[in-house]
């Protein structure tokens, strides 16, 4: 398997509480510059890590995410105080337009992390977090998954006699599905003879972890809980006041800047994750 | 030591009439350290044997007499030193990484993570699967699944095991390398090898005990070289590798009682022999009914190739076999031909439907029992209903009609979807590996079943590792390799060229003019 | 008595969680509310499962949940007409309200890792779990009767799309603001009645050759089942 994402070669849970904590505050931050901040470091990290179709197709979606936003908006909220027109004697506002543009970035931002995330962290992490509290869950993932595929991979093979060039009624796929599923109980039964043969089943079993929690992922880990909580109690007492409806306002004083730069540095740690990584590789090759 | 000792066991599956006797007063006593083939026809009784030895799968029914391992009576408890690995070496894997898997029965066993560690190390150096370890389980190839499903139970650490038909599903250099593997672990570390297996070709000559059985009882427990004389008019006798036939027709004498290709060549040095006359009859084919050129076909858009401008052309009226080993590609290729995979690059173009008959025959039946799914396939086709009723009596399979597809043998089932099959008015059939875990006499019954279809008009084109069961059925034969087929060639030539991917009986005939075992005895007697 | 206390501290976390949460992200705590609440309520239905120790029918419920997720491929090329929620209540009337929650739930979780995870997934993991876990409860009145299941696959139908709309409302805006929410669900009309239609075709064409082809496996390798056992 090759290595895909170096800031997903960290321990699993620095990227599960990593992801948690910036998705989490994307969504739940309103204040556009936070909201900014989110998204473009999230286009940051994606340049150094999607290939260039992707980052443009990505970069398209965002664009009418918020577009899209920023029309419909207004079309359900009426409030703010500087109107555009009128619309069935219901004031078209200019706050409306820019409320839907801040939930256009921060749907964007959310997604965009979303979608690093659902690549990076693979179902290997995923029984890993589950393995340890729910052992039984994670062998139910693990063999569904490997169910999965076998399923994918045979079921091209229900192509029986002369239906080889595929019948596409309604009818003909329920069949078949109907028939997906007789075989699917067989494979199922067989693989719990291989499971029971190998002793699953007779109580406690223990999880093999892979995973080792080495000093950077210490060191990450408490950068990440450090800021996230210096940010989110920052939120919480009021210095990333904003507020768009009735009128434009947002609360600016030191502590805001200080904030501000705190929390670039949260959502930019796996770009520089990245960006060391590379360097440390065109140093090797250059040592050559 | 003793390390099993079956004591009188009978064993009987419940079924609606009350039981079914699988197994009757079976006594066998096996020592620490042997290697044993255990072979019989289908329904002999020797998957359930096998299974009755490993309690936590043994099959629900009425059991008698009783199993000891290492001087303790067979429990779920004790059993954990047996270790089963199941025919489909697919579905012995259940996770989603190679060292998971490795790891999955260590975890079971609820050991700490640095034991489990070390299990796994051990296992995979002594293997050499430090190189995939890593790897996804669904992208590795069938020799490596069956590499792994063999290491996943040796990381428990067993003391015996068992093999339930693993030979089923492999070419010829994957079944060489699983056997070198079981005798290494039977010799290097006295691990006990208890096989079912009818593929004797392969497993005789490792074996230091064989057990035949017959009808739920024993019928030959001893050593592999003496049971010649036992066996040779049962049924059974096919399976036996060539040169017990040779042995059989010759007599003992100059045999070193060795079931290798070297010992047969031995055993024939100096034995007076002539040539075969052979009648080359060059059959007129029909007309041109397949046509592909220069095909393309990729599973992902960024993934290799696997079937790489391939061309070929069929005609009514032929049997062709594709050669190739595990993983070459040529299933996927022949999948190309039928639709199922859509070439990116070339085209095939087809006169009239083609049927395709998939490897595993269980996909080939969408009802619950095979009566309902000829019953609909026949209303599909628009065909008279009483074709159902002819076609099963032709195939003698009428008692099988009200079954569950799924409940049927290997062998009952790929008989039934042959029914299919001759409902079908396709030109062209394509099967994918046919005798796919099938014995010697099915494998002759398929045989005969493809010349039927091709007295018929129709043109067969299967795919097979199986040399034997292709030299057998087929007029023209090529091998897929690279992503491509060679040049086709008669049966007989192709297999008589091949100097290492051929029959087992060409491999003993040397200079002789032979592919078979029948023709070796024509041109010796 | 055990058990009690425990729902009693778990409900005492939820509402900490919630209340601290609420106070934190202050504007946004709807969705805040929203999603760390069915996150809680899964946990409970996990670990009730995670007592339950029979491989067999935890294999059987990775194959439904592996049908479930193919499913989605097979019908790809029909929006919204997914056989989820049809097996889902199969498997909890078949196998009991905990294993149909963990069929949907988990079907949620899989599925999304091919069709796109987001925070959407601990919603959709908390409602295709119910829908299962009701179905277990129902077991029996939904094994007796067709047009009891039906209707049940109609009315699940029908909560599962507007409580997915409730969810994009809350997460697009934050509060509820109930003409973005009509807006929604008239613009979702089409596929909330696909969903109703597509759970009706499935359980009634699924229902049978599935119910035949659970009992074969639960006979043939002799399995217990709550129901097989109630009817005998």
């Amino acid at each position: 398997m090759n290595r895909k994402y170096a800031f997903f070669d960290m321990h699993p849970v620095v990227s599960l509480i990593y992801f948690l904590c910036v998705i989490v505050s994307g969504m739940f931050f309103r204040n556009i510059v936070l909201e900014l901040i989110s998204l473009i470091s999230a286009f940051v990290y994606i340049t150094t890590i999607f290939d260039r179709g992707r980052v443009i197709k990505t970069a398209l979606f965002c664009g009418a995410v918020i577009v899209l936003m920023a029309l419909t908006n207004p079309l359900f909220s009426h409030n703010g105080v500087t109107p555009l027109f009128y619309m069935n004697s219901m004031a078209v506002t200019l706050e409306s337009v820019y409320y839907g543009v801040s939930s256009g970035i921060m749907l964007s931002a959310v997604l965009v992390w979303c979608a690093v995330f659902s690549d990076g962290f693979d179902f290997e992490k995923i029984s890993y977090i589950f393995g340890r509290a729910f052992g039984n869950i994670s062998v139910v993932i693990s063999v569904a998954l490997r169910l999965i595929k076998l399923i994918r991979v045979r079921s091209r093979d229900l192509a029986m006699v002369d239906s080889a060039n595929g019948r596409t009624r309604l009818k003909d796929m329920l069949n078949r599905f109907s028939a997906i599923m007789g075989w699917s109980f067989e494979q199922g039964i067989e693989l719990s003879h291989s499971m029971k043969a190998r002793g699953y089943g007779r109580g406690r079993r223990s999880f093999y972890n892979r995973f080792r929690f080495g000093a950077s992922d210490a060191a990450v880990l408490t950068a990440v809980v450090i800021l996230s909580g210096a940010t989110i109690w920052m939120y919480a007492v009021g210095d990333f006041g904003f507020a768009i409806y009735p009128k434009v306002w947002i609360n600016i004083t030191d502590r805001t800047y200080l904030g501000f730069i705190l929390y670039s540095v949260l959502v930019l740690i796996p770009t520089a994750v990245e960006i060391r990584d590379s360097i440390l590789w065109k140093y090797y090759r250059s040592g050559i | 030591m003793e390390i099993l000792q079956i004591r009188n066991l009978s064993f009987s599956y419940p079924n609606i009439n009350g039981f079914t006797r699988a197994l009757t007063d079976v006594n066998i006593n096996i020592n620490e350290g042997e290697f044993v083939v255990v072979c019989g026809e289908s329904g002999s009784g020797k998957s359930t044997l096998l299974k009755l030895l490993k309690p936590e799968i043994s099959p629900a029914g009425k059991t008698e007499g009783e199993v000891w391992f290492a001087g303790e009576k067979l429990t779920s408890e004790n059993s954990l030193s047996i270790g089963y690995m199941g025919q489909d070496y697919e579905l012995s894997i259940v996770t989603d990484r190679v060292y998971q898997e490795l790891a999955f029965g260590p975890e079971n066993l609820n050991l700490d993570s640095g034991s489990i560690r070390r299990r796994i190390s051990e296992i995979s150096s002594y293997f050499g699967m430090d190189e995939w370890l890593n790897s996804p389980t669904d992208k590795l190839s069938g020799g490596q699944k069956q590499i792994l499903s063999l290491a996943s139970v040796l990381t428990m650490r067993p003391r015996v095991i068992l093999l339930d038909e693993p030979m089923g599903s492999l070419d010829p250099v994957s079944a060489d390398r699983l056997m070198g593997m079981l005798r290494r672990l039977n010799s290097e570390l006295g691990i006990t090898v208890v096989m079912v297996e009818h593929a004797l070709e392969f497993c005789l000559s490792y074996a230091s005990r064989l057990i035949v059985l017959k009808n739920g009882r024993v019928f030959y427990d001893g050593e592999p070289a003496n049971a010649i004389g036992t066996v040779k008019n049962e049924r059974i006798f096919e399976a036996f590798p060539a040169v017990a036939k040779l042995v059989d027709r010759f007599g003992i004498e100059g045999w070193d009682g060795q079931f290798t290709v070297l010992s047969a060549k031995k055993y024939l040095e100096g034995k007076p022999h002539r040539d075969v006359l052979r009648e080359t009859s060059d059959e007129a084919s029909g007309e041109e009914v397949l046509k592909a050129k220069d095909i393309y076909y990729a599973y992902e858009r960024k993934s290799p190739f696997i079937v790489r401008g391939a061309s070929i052309s069929l005609n009514a009226g032929e049997t062709l076999a594709v050669l190739g080993g595990n993983g070459s590609g040529k299933s996927t290729f022949i999948k190309t031909l039928c639709g199922i995979n859509k070439p990116q690059r070339g085209r095939v173009s087809a006169q009239g439907s083609v049927a395709y008959l998939p490897q595993d025959t269980k996909l080939a039946f969408l009802k619950d029992s095979v009566r309902a799914d000829y019953e609909s396939y026949v209303e599909y086709m628009g065909l008279d209903s009483a074709v159902i009723a002819d076609i099963s009596r032709k195939l003698g399979i009428e008692e099988l009609l009200d079954r569950h597809p799924y409940d049927l043998s290997g062998g009952q089932r790929a008989l039934a979807a042959m029914g299919k099959m001759f409902m079908s008015n396709a030109k062209i059939m394509l099967f994918d590996e046919p005798t796919q875990g099938l014995d010697m006499g099915m494998k002759k019954v398929i045989a005969d079943i493809f010349k039927r279809l091709k007295e018929e008009g129709r043109c067969i084109l299967f795919v097979t590792h199986d040399t034997v069961f292709a030299q057998m059925a087929s007029d023209k034969a090529y091998m897929f390799f690279d992503g491509g087929i060679t040049e086709p060639e008669k049966t007989h030539r192709f297999f008589r060229e091949n100097n290492y991917y051929t029959t087992p009986a060409r491999l003993i005939a040397g200079d002789v003019d032979a592919v078979s075992v029948d023709e070796i005895i024509k041109a010796y007697s | 008595m055990k058990t009690k206390i425990k729902i009693v501290i778990w409900l005492g976390l939820i509402t900490v969680l919630v209340l601290a949460g609420a106070f934190v992200f202050d504007d946004s705590s709807w969705s805040y509310v929203c999603i760390a609440v069915s996150a809680l309520c899964i946990v409970p239905f996990f670990l009730s499962f995670e007592r339950k120790n029979d491989t067999t029918k935890n294999v059987i419920l990775a194959v439904l949940i592996a049908l479930n997720t193919v499913g989605r491929f097979v019908f790809a090329p029909l929006p919204s007409f997914k056989p989820v929620t049809a097996i889902t209540i199969i498997c909890g009337m078949y196998m009991g309200p905990v294993y149909g929650f963990m069929c949907g739930s988990l079907t949620a979780v899989l599925s999304n890792f091919y069709f796109g995870q987001g925070p959407w997934t601990a919603f959709q993991m908390l409602s295709w779990g119910l829908v299962g876990f009701g179905a277990g409860l129902l077991g029996r009145r939904l094994m007796n009767s067709k047009a009891v299941l039906l209707i049940y696959g109609m009315i699940t139908g029908c909560l599962y799309s507007l409580v997915m709309d409730i969810w994009t409302t809350m997460w697009m805006e934050n509060t509820f603001n109930i003409e973005r929410f009509m807006f929604y669900v008239t613009g979702a009309l089409p596929t909330m009645v696909i969903y109703m239609v597509s759970n009706c075709i499935f359980l009634f064409v699924l229902i049978g050759p599935m119910r035949r082809k659970m009992d074969r496996i639960f006979i043939k390798y002799d399995i217990n089942s709550d129901l097989h056992r109630s009817q005998d």
